[in-house]
Formats: C-alpha cells, sequence, structure tokens
C-alpha cells in the first residue's frame, strides 16, 4: 500500500528532474550558438587584428552582419538569464545557497554585457556620420575605434565573470550525484581558466598569448555540461532507495 | 480562506499604486523632459536647450534614477502576488527587471557626462565644435541605450503576463495585453539594431502597443483589487 505512492513520486521527481535538465541544456545550446555566431563569427569577419582602416571598413560594409553580432550578443545576454535560472531548478536541491550564489553571479554580468554592446553600437554609429560629424574621416575611424576597443577590454574583464560563476555551478554539478563528477571538475578547471585568462589581460599583458590557448579549457567544461544535460538529461540509476530518501 | 483573499486584494492594491508611482518619474523623465531638451535632428538647439535648461535636464536624470528603484520595489511587490501562481516564472520576472537597474544608472552617466562636457568641466581644451560634437555623441549613447533597453522592458511582461492570464483571479485577456506589450518592446529594439529604415514606423505602433499592455493591469490593479468569488475557489 505504502510503496506505490512513494515509488510514483520518486519516479515523478526524477521525470521533473529530467525535464529540468533538458531545458536547462536547451537554453545552454542557444547561448552557445549565439555566442559563436557574435564572438566568433561576426568578430572573425569584422577585426582586422592591428588593421584600424580595414576594420572599419569590413563594419561598413557588413553592416548588417556587425549589426546581428550586436543583436545576438542582447539576445545572449538574456538566454543566460533563463540558462542559470533553468540551472538553479535543477540544482537547488543539492545546496540552495550555492545554487543562489549562482544566479547572482550571474544576474550582476548582464548589465555588463549590454553596456559592452552598447559601444559597439556607438561605434557603427560613428562611422555612419551619426555622430561627431565635424570630425575629420581619420579622426571619425579613431573614435570608432576607441569604442570598439572599449567593448574588447570590456569582455576581457567580464571574462572573470564568466569563469566564476562556473565555480558554484561545478560544485554543484560535483555533488549532484545525477551528472558524472568530472563534468563538475571541468567546470571548475573551465572557471578558473577564464579568471586565470582575465587576470593576465589585466595585470601580464606580456603573457596573454600564452595564456589565451587554453581558453579551450575554459569553453571544455561548458560544452559537456551542455551535452550532458541534452542528450542524458540526468542519471535514473543514481537513485538508489538510500540516495533517494535525501531528496525527498 | 478569506483571509487568503483579503491578503490578496491588498496586495494587488499595493502593485496598483506602486505601478502608478513608478510611471510618473518615467513618464517625467522620458517624455516630458526629453520633449523640452531634444530637438530633433538640430545638434545646436537641443544644446542651448540642455544649458538653458539645465535643471530641468538634472532633474530628468534623477528622475531615472528613482524609476529604477520603485521600479524594483514593483517587480517585488508583483512577486509576492504572483509567486503563487508559479515561483519560478515569478523569479523570471523579477531576474528581468533587477538586470535593468543597472542599466538605468549606466545610461544616465553618459547624459551627466554630457552636461559636464558642455559646462567645461572635462575637455577643456577642445573647441567649442568639438565639445558640441562630444556632448552630443554622449547624448546619442544614452539614446542609444535607452532603445535598446527596451528589449527589456519588453521581457519582464511576458512573465508577468503568462502569470497574470494562469492566475485566475485576475481576467485572462489583461495577461495577453501585458504579452502583447512585452513583444512590442522586444520588437522595438530588434529593429531599432538590425533594421534601422523600418524603425520609425515600427516604433509607432510599439508605442502603442506598450500602452495596450500596461494600462489595463494598472487600472484593473487599482480599481477592482482581485475577483474575490474566483480566488476563492481557485484557494
Amino acid at each position: 500500500m505504502e510503496k506505490g505512492p512513494k515509488k510514483n513520486s520518486m519516479e515523478q521527481h526524477i521525470n521533473s528532474l529530467k525535464k529540468n535538465a533538458r531545458v536547462a541544456g536547451l537554453w545552454y545550446l542557444l547561448l552557445v550558438i549565439v555566442g559563436i555566431f557574435g564572438l566568433l563569427y561576426v568578430q572573425s569577419q569584422i577585426i582586422v587584428d592591428g588593421n584600424a582602416a580595414a576594420t572599419t571598413k569590413n563594419m561598413l560594409v557588413h553592416e548588417f552582419l556587425f549589426r546581428a553580432g550586436i543583436f545576438s550578443s542582447v539576445t545572449g545576454n538574456f538566454i543566460f538569464l533563463l540558462l542559470v535560472l533553468a540551472l538553479y531548478r535543477l540544482l537547488k536541491e543539492v545546496n540552495g545557497p550555492q545554487a543562489k550564489f549562482m544566479v547572482v553571479l550571474v544576474l550582476v554580468q548582464v548589465s555588463i554585457g549590454f553596456v559592452l554592446d552598447l559601444f559597439n553600437f556607438t561605434s557603427l554609429m560613428i562611422l555612419k556620420g551619426d555622430v561627431l560629424k565635424s570630425l575629420t574621416p581619420a579622426q571619425k575611424q579613431d573614435f570608432a575605434m576607441l569604442f570598439l576597443k572599449f567593448h574588447d577590454y570590456g569582455i576581457a574583464i567580464l571574462e572573470v565573470y564568466w569563469g566564476i560563476w562556473l565555480v558554484p555551478l561545478g560544485i554543484l554539478v560535483y555533488k549532484s550525484k545525477f551528472i558524472p563528477r568530472i563534468i563538475g571538475v571541468l567546470l571548475i578547471a573551465g572557471g578558473i581558466a577564464y579568471m586565470s585568462n582575465s587576470f593576465t589581460f589585466l595585470l601580464f599583458p606580456a603573457f596573454e598569448q600564452f595564456v589565451s590557448k587554453f581558453i579551450v579549457i575554459a569553453s571544455l567544461g561548458e560544452i559537456v555540461v551542455m551535452l550532458w544535460l541534452l542528450i542524458k538529461g540526468v542519471k535514473s540509476q543514481a537513485y538508489k532507495p538510500g540516495t533517494i530518501a535525501e531528496y525527498l | 480562506m478569506e483571509d487568503k483573499t483579503a491578503a490578496l486584494k491588498k496586495n494587488a492594491r499595493i502593485a496598483g499604486w506602486w505601478y502608478l508611482i513608478t510611471m510618473v518619474p518615467s513618464g517625467y523623465g522620458l517624455a516630458y523632459v526629453r520633449s523640452k531638451i531634444i530637438v530633433e535632428g538640430n545638434v545646436a538647439a537641443t544644446i542651448n536647450n540642455i544649458l538653458i535648461h539645465e535643471f530641468l535636464f538634472r532633474t530628468g536624470i534623477v528622475s531615472q534614477f528613482i524609476t529604477a528603484i520603485l521600479f524594483v520595489l514593483l517587480a517585488s511587490v508583483l512577486y509576492r502576488l504572483l509567486k503563487q501562481v508559479n515561483e519560478s516564472q515569478a523569479k523570471l520576472m523579477v531576474a528581468f527587471v533587477l538586470v535593468q537597474v543597472p542599466m538605468i544608472f549606466l545610461i544616465e552617466t553618459f547624459n551627466i557626462t554630457s552636461l559636464m562636457i558642455l559646462k567645461g568641466n572635462v575637455l577643456e581644451a577642445l573647441q567649442p565644435g568639438q565639445k558640441q560634437d562630444l556632448a552630443t555623441l554622449f547624448l546619442n549613447i544614452h539614446e542609444y541605450g535607452t532603445i535598446t533597453l527596451k528589449v527589456f522592458w519588453g521581457l519582464w511582461l511576458i512573465p508577468f503576463g503568462q502569470l497574470v492570464y494562469k492566475s485566475g483571479f485576475i481576467p485572462r485577456l489583461i495577461g495577453a495585453c501585458l504579452i502583447i506589450g512585452g513583444i512590442g518592446w522586444v520588437l522595438d529594439t530588434f529593429t531599432f539594431v538590425l533594421f534601422p529604415g523600418y524603425y520609425s514606423f515600427v516604433s509607432r505602433y510599439t508605442v502603442l502597443s506598450g500602452a495596450i499592455g500596461e494600462l489595463p493591469i494598472i487600472l484593473w490593479l487599482l480599481i477592482k483589487g482581485v475577483k474575490v468569488q474566483k480566488s476563492a475557489i481557485a484557494s
């Protein structure tokens, strides 16, 4: 008599975990797509390192692409929010305060991302002659590059936050028992990699080239956890009678 | 049960008042001050207005700070009212409001910078023409920021509208209005960033959809509170 409903609620719990995991995985996937488009593809098409003339020319020639990059970044910003709230729903039962801490570390960076997008937009407007009309073309180019650089410096500093929220996420995943521990370790390593990248940029710019090679590590944890959430959801075999009691 | 309905009614009234109060500084800064200062397409006149009506311009900046604070309070009152419908959706609504606060502060910093340039507080070595140009640049960054921010004005209305729709104690139509208003503001930013050629056309409709979205809920919260019978059944 008693076993029936208990088992049902156990199953229900696993199903709701699975659903939450899938939702989180889907938001993560969208965030990765938007990030790759805005930060990698558009940047690679527009920015010519060390060549301001070519870069500003690209911005005007591929204006729509540049605008799409800005819009994808704005979109990525609020997808990030949706993602962290989905992760919160999934992981709050592991450790409530830690899950809240994770959410806060994302909340504070959304507005930073927004302001950086604004700098990119301003850069375009300067080139299009919407503002700073009295400047000579060379000066306009200078100011446009200044705002583009603001965006880049900002992103380099923002990477601290891209990293730091991965630490509570990694700890929660590690302790969760329904996502493999190794993924938690990868996430923490990724968090440290992002932060090191940012600190190197600020403190030891000479080593930036060297450290940025490890940025692959930074995204590795994120890609793995995204794939796990999308494909596997949560481990159902982890729910042995002993452990389930803790959750219910 | 009666206690619960009374509490619900009280929260609804409080939310209605906060909503109305939030609209006052917001409308003052974004509509009244703006209309007195900005002369579309005329940089010299705009700058002249800023210097002549300096105090008015400053009150416009302050009004946005106040709006930001009231907005947070409004979101938390609405959260209290609606969390019983769906807590994680209510949290999403609050999150979309919270992130706007630092954005508003930063955007206003650009307006202060613009004023300071004109008053000769910074960039003193520049020629008057160049000063005007840079002051306009910062004013424009403020404008771009305000329009881009509209995506968040819209985003919080979508979970808000869904919560109202599902609540059972506020008419569904009002929830639908909120969602329409929300989509309108999102489209506003979308058009501004991606298809600037259509912006002046689209923004006429999004202002309308914004009004359709938010006015009914304010009036309803203030006048009706919540539907008594229905909420009694729901609880």
